[in-house]
């Protein structure tokens, strides 16, 4: 009877064991990166390096003071021409400040941020999946390769396809397409670091397939955990200290 | 027999599957699905666990500091047509505008410029802002000073702004000029309300204000955005008259801005001292944005306030008579005195990451004048501006450039930002 009951035991274990662990699905893994690239209420100076085709380099510094997803405002410090320079994101709207007239002015989502081959949406809203659906393309042993398909003809790509390492959901590249599926742009991740709570790339390298032109991201301070005053989020505060 | 049936019939379903997804256009990303190595040496996955702390300290960062911006300009300019031609070298424009955090929630701010001018051979300071700016709760604001804040959507006029109507033509330099003023504002993230008090009708040529004015004036100016439509309205009275003015502005699929603007007040008082009720200046303007390299604008402008084909050309018949009557007449200048208007610009930003090119026009409907500026900007370095920029004036006898001061002029700048 004992050697019955071991049996049953040890049957039901090894069933129990070789029932592997639930998925995560391509959501939740997004929602992880989401978490670590776009956390709320953080002060940020970004560094942007546009490489031009003759070897020269274009560098911009600016400083981005986040709520959230929605609300976003970027004033640039360098280069010394393009100094206050202002960006204010308002969910769905996009605002610039020109300093040269004082004057905030609307424009639209798709134009590349300072110039660069990263695009607005690239920068300043990591909200992937408001704007496309999740799905996983392939499970390799170390990453996730997981397809971002746009809802609508809103977003800024028709689709991206991002690795994301298994161990630290970090993500490692991440490819965009057109509507007719021609690859736009690659950028590849690096640097992990931790800034306070969260941990993620510090340095993204934004390459243009089409022009083959390149662009570099670097975070060189982050501050989290920044209650931001929602004037910094006024229209009318554009050129103006908060 | 069987088999080579077999393998044609296999070659061929190859070939038509291959086909097939040709023709329907599958992307192929598919090719793309191996792992990724991220950027080499930094991404490493066995780095991550390993990961370098950033930390700084909020009080002594940057993040507390105020704001500065300083620039001297010089430029010279050539100018030929109706008289003889004239160039003037140097002219020059030392800014400088800040804004510092005095106290906890308060700020004062500074812009001011000085210019030389070759022509005057002298030298004078305008005083474009200055103020105080307090932060009473996080809803509401207060500023005592000078100021500018403009965000309506037309790009050189803007008739539903009766405060910031400054009239910015490409080409020229920096225009910042503000309001003297007292404001108490009510702010949340979609939309603000500004109280203003306007006691300063006239200036000083330093910029600050006269000895006389008329103190009881003021507006109330609001901006409410939903849904992606952005829409202002201003009420008030101000340099003697009642004036409103309203705006609606949308960008429809993120990439066709489309605005409205419209503007009225009580009465204007034209060239030969007659006066007009009500007259009401509207703008409807369209822009495309999508474009990473261009963007382009197109407005037509309804001049309620300018002269009727009648008017115009009693005006005009008027100046052949008496020419010196009108020399100094700063509102014939204006290059709106007529009524209907198309305005057009065409932007190409950072070409080749080096080259700013924009190419505006304003063409008047009723005659055959046209004002076109180009200009071009190359970007020397990080501080180093350089920009060319050339002005056209054309139109035939009875057209409103008939008078023009000059046919063409060019000029090159230099400026130089620290």
């Amino acid at each position: 009877m004992t050697k019955i009951i071991l049996a049953l035991s040890l049957g039901a274990s090894l069933i129990f064991t070789a029932h592997p662990a639930k998925a995560e699905s391509a959501t939740e893994i997004i929602t992880k990166v989401e978490k670590n690239l776009s956390p709320p209420n953080f002060k940020s100076l970004y560094q942007f390096t546009n490489y031009r085709l003759d070897g020269t380099i274009a560098q911009y510094d600016v400083r981005f003071s986040v709520k959230d997803v929605n609300h976003s405002h970027g004033y640039f410090l360098k280069p010394e021409r393009e100094k206050g320079r202002e960006t204010l994101r308002l969910k769905d709207t996009i605002w610039t400040y020109m300093p040269s007239v004082a004057r905030a002015v609307r424009v639209a989502d798709r134009e590349s941020f300072a110039g660069g081959d990263f695009s607005n949406a690239d920068v300043m809203r990591v909200d992937w999946l408001a704007q496309y659906n999740a799905s996983i393309a392939k499970e390799t042993k170390n990453q996730f390769i997981i397809d971002l398909v746009a809802k609508n003809s809103e977003a800024a790509y028709a689709k991206m396809r991002i690795w994301i390492d298994k161990t630290t959901t970090q993500p490692v590249q991440q490819y965009f397409y057109d509507s007719k599926g021609t690859l736009l742009k690659i950028c590849k991740y690096g640097s992990v670091k931790t800034f306070g709570n969260i941990t993620r790339p510090a340095k993204l390298v934004m390459e243009n397939v089409i022009t083959k032109l390149k662009s570099e991201m670097q975070i060189i301070e982050l501050q989290l955990e920044n209650k931001i005053p929602d004037g910094r989020f006024v229209v009318d505060n554009l050129g103006k200290e908060i | 027999m069987k088999s080579y049936l077999r393998l044609m019939i296999f070659f061929l379903s190859g070939l038509i599957f291959l086909g097939g997804l040709t023709a329907l256009g599958a992307d192929n990303s598919d090719v793309d699905l191996e792992e990724a190595a991220g950027l080499a040496d930094e991404t490493q996955m066995s780095e991550a666990t390993s990961t370098e702390t950033t930390t700084s300290d909020p009080q002594n960062s940057w993040f507390n500091r105020g704001r500065t911006r300083t620039y001297l300009l010089i430029d010279g300019t050539q100018t030929s047509g109706s008289t003889n031609d004239q160039i003037h070298f140097p002219n020059g424009q030392l800014s400088f505008s800040g804004d510092f955090k005095i106290l906890n929630e308060s700020f004062l701010i500074v812009d001011a410029v000085v210019n030389y001018d070759d022509k005057d051979k002298e030298g004078s300071l305008f005083l474009n802002q200055v103020g105080f700016r307090s932060r009473l709760s996080d809803s509401a604001q207060y500023f005592i000073g000078k100021e500018r804040n403009r965000r309506s959507p037309g790009l050189l006029i803007s008739p539903s702004d009766f405060i910031y109507s400054n009239t910015n033509l490409p080409g020229q330099r920096e225009d910042r000029k503000g309001v003297w003023l007292g404001r108490l504002s009510y702010q949340k993230i979609n939309g603000s309300i500004d109280f203003l008090i306007l006691p300063v009708q006239s200036e000083t040529l330093e910029g600050l204000p006269d000895s006389k004015q008329n103190s009881n004036e003021g507006a109330i100016r609001g901006l409410y955005q939903f849904s992606g439509i952005d829409v202002s309205l201003m009420v008030g009275r101000y340099l003697g008259t009642n004036r409103a003015g309203t705006s609606v502005q949308t960008l429809l699929l993120n990439k066709y801005k489309m605005y409205v603007e419209l503007g009225t007040q009580e009465e204007i008082t034209r060239y030969n001292n007659t006066k007009k009720d009500y007259p009401v200046q509207s703008l409807a303007g369209f822009g495309y944005e999508a474009s990473e390299d261009f963007s382009v604008r197109l407005e037509y402008f309804e001049n309620g306030q300018g002269l009727n084909s009648d008017e115009f050309n009693q005006m005009m018949r008027l100046r052949s008579l008496s020419p010196s009557q009108f020399a100094g007449n700063t509102n014939l200048q204006s290059p709106f005195i007529r009524q209907k208007y198309l305005i057009t610009s065409v932007t190409f930003p950072e070409i080749k990451k080096k080259y700013n090119f924009t190419i505006s026009g304003i063409k008047s409907l009723e005659d055959d004048s046209l004002l076109s500026i180009a200009r071009l900007e190359y970007l020397a370095t990080d501080k180093l501006l350089a920009g060319l920029s050339f002005t056209k004036m054309q139109g035939g006898t009875g057209s409103q450039y008939q008078y023009r001061n000059f046919d063409t002029q060019a000029t090159a700048d230099l400026k130089y930002t620290f």
